[in-house]
């Protein structure tokens, strides 16, 4: 098609056709609509335009100038020479590739240009992983972020660190900032397929921008806008099972047998004589699977699926045509858990657009949908399948699970964890949509005002029942708790930011106000004795007791100013000061607003002059940066200013109650602030063989004071403790990350990505005058993460002397005085470790042979000790995990008279003597304190690309076909649990499982 | 060029105005309401005052109620209990007095930190009903009157057991560092209180409000705490005003008292309310009543029984088995679980300890859910006690034969006859003593006052070695292996220790502030 405006063909030139393509120059996406301004010597210009494929088609004469102009690209001017019978024309965007710009809090920066620790990931990368929440795909990525999961169950959350420890109470991780809208709490409704790019701001002159917010650092999350040029098509997809990985090997029929039989015959001889018949240790269906040759029920494996599938669905769609740029993505979730009735399924929809209205207005939106529901299981059914009696059978004669109930009290004799995991509800839905809407103002050039509104809104209610048949519910017939939340945050925020570049210099400054505020409301309701288990938790009125019937309302506003400046000189020295005011209501009167400025410079070596050219040669980038701010952390609980009233209630006449209120708890603090945090930060990006290789080195230091630390008050006070701005701590660290590639040919290609990070947290002051406040909370060592406990002496053997245990037996643990004081006291405690790493990264390689590429991603972490006090639990017999108590394959190896070299005590009958002893199993020694290093290769995925050749034929851009293997090993001496769990003193309430999946991605 | 002005303008006054607006970053509590808003009005006070009745009714519905019944001569720890766990070792430290029984006992410590919660609920009322808007002076005076009342009940229960302790005011700022006052400057802070009570208070018999302390019950108190301090001649006089004036009931059935139909009745001067709501109850038949078989032959036997339990306390064999008179004294079968029978319908008392005698006080009726929750209400003060103490008072007034009087009363209500026409003869006034304090045991058994008796009558570390001492008995029998703990009391247990967090915590306290011998 021939679009021909205004041409004016002169006789004079040679005229002939010219013909040609414009198109992006990394996508090659074609540019519809561009506009050719054709210069001649002699004739007056003309314009052009690319047909909707970016396809042009005029007559022009040799030596005609063209220059080609298209929205959000660089112009570019091109000549026609003799010999260009078809000319493709590739232009820039202004932006490049969106990973060539770093988002840092309220604008932009080119990577080389930045002058404070930002860490940034691609699309790419964080999509590598099939992960349901953004925190796992970002986890062992970058360096400085600490990133553990809460447990394996589908839907889980993780805990993030940025930069070590950041506060002694206070620490709920770093600001997730969406598109510019700060949302506070959970990130995992955020599909990870609709995130462009993750920067995380690590220093204080990076986060200082969010002021008091910025303490634990903060993570910028863009989300997909729309490209420019035509519209193109993604789609993805994946289906994968999972099969568990169970680490726990228990004991089969004989060895339980032979255990039970011992633990009872020690503990009480006289009843249990050895010749006594099993009836006297065993109930008549274990009896059963005595005299059947000791039949063995695999209890793990009822409660689990042997091969859970999951599945994923993606489409992505981008319009950037002329003005407007419009993006939509849908994506269908649905993970089926290894245990049986768990899963998570998510539906999620994304929504964005941006649109030049004129030279001077630009507006844009985006919107982000997500309905997701976690199907869950009550934590006891886990624990109960490891350590139920093997000889139990696991269902009746009528293929139900086995539950003897006494007809005459009503209580359940015979409790089956299957019923729980059949039969029992518990579900979290979460309905969660972030918005923002914008719009820009450029009245006179370099000069930009915004206005933005974001809004994020999520509903969620988590439903929970359990029928009569399982051990939650038979004593209550019936147990349920519907728990409904919700929580609305808004933001307005202007800014104008103002460009100025003469000569050498290049100044950009940006100042701004924003308003936030946050709204949150819960209402709780739990009931008990229900007519009937049909209903579920659906028909609440029909409980016969309501033990909860609760309402929650809170919020707080947060008021800010901000304002920054970035000067670069010559283009190679570079400084940026920022400064921000933030007053929050969470702070008493006097207290409200902080100041929290922060410098920062870089140097970029790289681009002096008196860089030799053959050191030029060698090194591609040299820069070397420092910063130093003050940053806040405002995360203390919203009432702490404030002395608060609970409900009490007291029946005057024995029967009816009267409602009343009761001071008591936590006194309230009027003077609170925040938690001050002044980092320094000196870095080093270096890269050489023109980027072959690059080093990135960070070292920080943070001194944080004014810590809040619950002050404890005297109990006469009629009050727990307050809240006090009174502790100050240390933290200094490293962090390394090198890029490589270290073979590349035109068949074979070699990258990886190596990170390192360490870190060290140590108290320097707390309560005045007082160096401890408890034996794991004192001056040198770090706020958290210290192992206090009894030192493991061995066990007692017969003839050894039991003064330390006057009531104990040979085959108990023994527990070393540590004061000599001839009796174990809590003063024999003593650190026994701690849960801090001495170093942790990642390790990403990607090769590639042709067409197929090979990725493997892997994790590390060492030098922390971890308690394993839920392995130690299922090593000895009758501990916290209840009466019942199977114990694992190594706790079969206890004590005996027979079996004196072991260190497993003595099976305990009746759970009396050792639990109450130190060391015991409710409190561990240091024998549950172990090593938690690990190597971890989290990913094996190997791709093929479709050849250009099969695509075209398909009308497809691209297409890409994979297998992936997920946790396919873990290299660790920690035993049992999964190191990397978040919370290791307790049993994971979710078996480990390795995915194997498939995976297919095409462009239209 | 003036369109871009305009565009200029309105960018920068949209910004200004955010600016400008100092939209208040005050943002007042929605779901709760602070110390000063609360006595606002007459409903704030009001539920202000509710609140310290709801801490004395968290103070003893569970095993903090222990202190005051066990370690005595009428109730002990079983064997077994000190093996539950280091908790339950806690508790019977507080029998024993062995080394759990110091400034880290959980139980003592629970027990000094729920007092001193009342009285900083107390305190709060007494600074803030002055200052709400109450039109009627009455009834501002009768919550104060109440709130005073409360105090004095708290510091009572604590300087008896811990002896000088910090004396906390609605002056005292509560972070400031408290010194141990001296015990009678504490005292003097609760007669004055309980004189306001008195003359502040509704008269019982004659007001609405049911449960509420009352002028009798601030009465009965006043004389109580004269009866400690040992002024005998205040204690009779207000014994005396209290009897008199406002007059004493007794029921003619002693096992109504405890039947858990009965509340609030006649006799009952106050009473700790407890109901079957959920929050509201104690769960205190759990710690009394055994595992071992029901009391009665052939009952069922689950948590719904009276008399089951955990086995945690037990009756002495002295109240058990010695101090009544087991065919005539009414009081004994609705005091004491006599044996227990297995499923056959024998008894169980070869069973130790599980299947001896335990305390039937606790047991719950009928409308109550089951032995962790129950409804029924415990007494504080009843007319038996005044009656008693009166006799107490006239007998240390040298006046013996007068004392007889409200005794027999006592005596004649639990179907005995006359002390004199028993013994033929009037007691000297030291076997009145002696007589009294069984006396008080047959009738107020287990109500959680024994301990307090004993100390003011200086009988306290020679009647538990008398009659608290089951190991010195069963290791005749059983040999050094028997399980029963060795009773450890001696002097210094007339105090308990102050708890170690109190005397870290407090800035005006240091570790040699303890009571001597801890």
């Amino acid at each position: 098609m021939l679009f021909c405006l205004g041409c004016i063909l002169q006789a004079r030139a040679q005229q002939r056709q010219v013909q040609g393509l414009v198109q992006d120059a990394k996508t090659h996406s074609p540019l519809p609509l561009a506009t050719i301004h054709i210069k001649a010597k002699g004739i007056p210009d003309a314009t052009k335009i690319t047909d909707s494929r970016g396809r042009f088609s005029f007559n022009a004469a040799p030596g005609t100038s063209l220059e080609v102009t298209y929205t959000g690209y660089k112009s570019i001017q091109v000549s026609i020479n003799d010999d260009s019978a078809s000319i493709t024309i590739l232009m820039d965007a202004v932006y490049g590739k969106l990973e060539d710009f770093v988002f840092i809090g309220y604008g932009k920066e080119k990577k080389p240009d930045l002058t404070s620790s930002i860490s940034s990931l691609s699309s790419k990368d964080i999509n590598e992983l099939p992960a349901t929440n953004l925190a796992s795909a970002i986890a062992s990525r970058t360096p400085g972020v600490e990133v553990h999961s809460n447990g394996y169950a589908p839907g889980s959350g993780n805990s993030v660190n940025v930069r070590g420890l950041n506060s002694i109470t206070r620490s709920e991780g770093p600001l997730y900032v969406v598109d510019g809208v700060a949302i506070t709490g959970d990130i995992r409704d955020l599909n990870p397929a609709d995130i462009e790019t993750i920067d995380i701001l690590k220093d204080a002159a990076a986060a200082g921008i969010y002021g008091s917010r910025a303490a634990a650092g903060v993570i910028l999350v863009t989300t997909k806008h729309g490209k420019a040029g035509l519209a193109t098509i993604d789609f993805s997809m994946y289906y994968g099972v999972q099969t568990p990985n169970n680490p726990y090997h228990m004991l089969d029929a004989k060895g339980y047998y032979d255990l039970k039989k011992f633990a009872f015959n020690d503990a009480d001889p006289v009843t249990f004589a050895p010749d006594s018949p099993d009836a006297k240790f065993f109930n008549p269906y274990e009896l059963k699977s005595i005299a059947n040759g000791f039949k063995t029920y695999d209890w793990f494996k009822a409660v689990t699926r042997s091969a859970a599938p999951m599945q994923n669905y993606s489409i992505g769609i981008s319009n950037g045509v002329g003005k407007n740029k419009v993006y939509f993505s849908g994506n269908y979730q649905d993970q089926k858990g290894i245990m049986i009735n768990t899963g998570f399924t998510r539906y999620a929809g994304h929504f964005s657009i941006e649109s030049d209205i004129n030279s001077i207005f630009k507006l844009g939106g985006a919107v982000n949908v997500d309905h997701n529901i976690t199907k869950g299981v009550s934590s006891s059914v886990y624990q109960q399948a490891l350590t139920q009696s093997p000889l139990m059978p696991i269902f009746d004669s009528t293929g139900a699970p086995l539950v003897i109930t006494d007809n005459s009290t009503g209580t359940l004799t015979i409790r089956n964890p299957m019923t729980s995991a059949l039969y029992s509800v518990n579900n979290y839905t979460a309905n969660r949509t972030m918005a923002n809407l914008y719009m820009e103002i450029t009245p006179v050039r370099n000069l930009v005002l915004r206005s933005s509104i974001g809004a994020d809104l999520l509903n969620a209610e988590s439903d929970v029942y359990y029928p009569r048949n399982t051990g939650e519910g038979f004593s209550t017939n019936g147990s349920a708790e519907v728990y409904n939340t919700k929580s609305t945050d808004v933001l307005w925020e202007n800014t104008a930011t103002y460009t100025w570049t003469k000569g050498d210099h290049d100044l950009n400054v940006v100042a701004g106000a924003t308003y936030e505020r946050r709204e949150n409301t819960a209402m709780d309701m739990k009931g008990q004795q229900f007519p009937t288990d049909l209903l579920t938790f659906k028909n609440m009125g029909s409980a016969g007791i309501k033990t909860q019937d609760n309402t929650n309302y809170d919020g707080w506003i947060v008021q800010s100013y901000l304002a920054r400046a970035i000067y670069k000189f010559k283009k190679r020295y570079i400084v940026n000061l920022t400064g921000r005011r933030d007053g929050s209501s969470r702070f008493g009167q006097d207290n409200r607003y902080g100041f929290f400025p922060s410098a920062s410079v870089a140097w970029r070596l790289i681009d002096e002059p008196f860089m030799g050219f053959k050191l030029k040669s060698f090194l591609s980038d040299w820069k070397i940066r420092a910063s130093y701010g003050l940053i806040g952390n405002q995360n203390l609980p919203y009432d702490a200013i404030y002395t608060r009233y609970n409900n009490a209630q007291y029946p005057f006449n024995g029967s009816n109650a009267t409602s009343g209120y009761q001071v008591g708890g936590t006194a309230g603090n009027p003077t609170l602030e925040w938690e001050r945090q002044h980092q320094s930060n000196i870095g080093m990006d270096i890269a050489a063989l023109n980027n072959r290789v690059s080093l990135s080195v960070d070292v920080y230091n943070k001194n944080i004071t004014s810590l809040l630390l619950p002050f404890n008050l005297a109990p006469s006070s009629g009050f727990y403790n307050e809240q006090i701005n009174v502790a100050s701590m240390n933290t200094k660290g490293v962090d390394i990350n090198l890029q490589a590639t270290p073979v590349k040919t035109r068949n074979f290609e070699w990258q990886m990505t190596f990170n390192w990070s360490r870190y060290k947290s140590r108290i320097t002051h707390l309560l005045p005058g007082r160096d401890s406040v408890s034996l794991s909370l004192r001056v040198g060592q770090p706020p958290s993460g210290v192992l206090v406990n009894y030192v493991y002496d061995g066990l007692y053997q017969q003839g050894d002397d039991f003064t330390l245990n006057p009531n104990g037996k040979p085959g108990d643990i023994r527990i070393k005085d540590l004061n000599h004081d001839g009796k174990i006291t809590p003063q024999d405690q003593t650190i026994v470790g701690y849960n801090i790493p001495g170093g942790w990264g990642g390790f990403w390689n990607w090769f590639r042979y042709k067409r197929v590429t090979m990725t493997v991603l892997a994790s590390y972490e060492y030098g922390q000790q971890l308690n394993n006090l839920p392995y130690t639990n299922l090593t000895y017999y009758n501990s916290w995990f209840g009466n019942i108590g199977n114990v694992t394959k190594e706790g079969g190896n206890y004590w005996t008279p027979t079996n004196t070299h072991t260190n497993i005590p003595r099976p305990n009958a009746f759970a009396t003597s050792l639990k109450p002893l130190p060391g015991g199993p409710d409190q561990g020694s240091s024998y549950s304190i172990q090593k938690g290093d690990y190597i971890r290769i989290k990913s094996i995925t190997l791709a093929y690309d479709i050849p250009g050749v099969v695509t075209q034929k398909m009308k497809l851009r691209n297409m890409n076909v994979y297998v992936q293997a997920l946790e396919p090993f873990l290299f660790t001496k920690y035993k049992g649990l999964d190191p990397d769990n978040g919370n290791p003193t307790q049993l994971e309430n979710y078996p480990r499982y390795r995915t194997f999946l498939v995976g297919l991605k095409l462009g239209l | 060029m003036k369109s871009f002005h305009q565009y200029i303008g309105a960018g920068l006054a949209g910004m200004m105005a955010l600016a400008g607006c100092t939209k208040s970053l005050n943002y007042t509590p929605e779901v709760f309401v602070a110390q000063p808003q609360v006595f606002k009005d007459q409903a704030g006070a009001t539920a202000a005052v509710t609140g310290i009745y709801a801490q004395l009714q968290t103070l003893k519905k569970s095993d903090y109620a222990l202190i005051g019944i066990v370690g005595t001569d009428e109730a002990r720890c079983t064997y077994q209990s000190q093996g539950y766990g280091d908790y339950w070792a806690n508790v019977t430290g507080l029998d024993v007095y062995d080394i759990k029984f110091s400034s880290q006992n959980y139980q003592l410590t629970g027990f000094w930190q729920d007092c001193y919660i009342g009285i900083a609920n107390a305190n709060a009322a007494i600074q803030g009903i002055p200052n709400a808007s109450i039109a009627d002076p009455s009834v501002s005076n009768r919550l104060l009157g109440e709130s005073k009342f409360m105090r004095a009940l708290f510091y009572f229960y604590l300087v008896q057991l811990y002896g000088d302790i910090p004396l906390r005011t609605e002056a005292t700022p509560f972070s400031a560092g408290v010194k141990r006052t001296p015990a009678d400057q504490v005292y003097a802070q609760i007669i004055d209180d309980l004189k306001f009570a008195m003359a502040n208070l509704w008269v019982k018999s004659k007001n609405p409000g049911i449960g509420r302390a009352s002028v009798e019950a601030a009465k009965a108190l006043l004389g109580k705490v004269y009866l400690t301090r040992k002024d005998y001649t205040n204690a009779k006089a207000t014994f005396e005003d209290l009897i008199n004036t406002d007059g004493l009931t007794l029921l003619t059935d002693y096992a109504q008292l405890f039947d858990g139909q009965h509340e609030n009745n006649a006799e009952s001067l106050f009473e700790i309310q407890y109901s079957t709501d959920a929050n509201n109850t104690q769960g205190l038949q759990n710690l009394f009543g055994s595992y071992a078989g029901p009391g009665i032959p052939g009952e069922a036997y689950n948590s719904h029984t009276p008399g089951a339990g955990g086995t945690v306390v037990m009756a002495t064999a002295y109240y058990s088995d010695t101090v009544f008179d087991k065919n005539n004294d009414k009081r004994y079968l609705a005091s004491i679980w006599p044996h227990r029978y297995d499923g056959n319908g024998n008894t169980m008392d070869w069973w130790v300890d599980p299947g001896l005698p335990t305390i039937k006080k606790y047991d719950i009726s009928s409308s109550d859910i089951d032995i962790y929750n129950s409804g029924k209400n415990l007494y504080y003060l009843r007319a038996a006690d005044v009656y008693l103490m009166y006799a107490e008072v006239l007998n240390e007034l040298g006046q013996t034969g007068a004392a007889l009087a409200p005794l027999n009363k006592v005596r004649n209500r639990a179907g005995l006859q006359n002390l004199e026409d028993a013994w033929g003869r009037t007691p000297t006034q030291t076997e009145l003593r002696t007589e009294l304090l069984d006396e008080r045991m047959r009738e107020l058994g287990g109500e959680g006052w024994r301990w307090f008796d004993l100390k003011r009558t200086g009988t306290l570390v020679s009647r538990v070695m008398a009659h608290n001492n089951p190991r010195a008995y069963y290791v005749t029998i059983n040999g050094n292996g028997d399980p029963h703990p060795a009773q450890n009391i001696s002097d210094k247990n007339s105090l308990y220790p102050i708890p170690l967090n109190e005397l870290q915590t407090n800035s005006a306290l240091s570790l040699t502030d303890q009571n001597p011998g801890y």
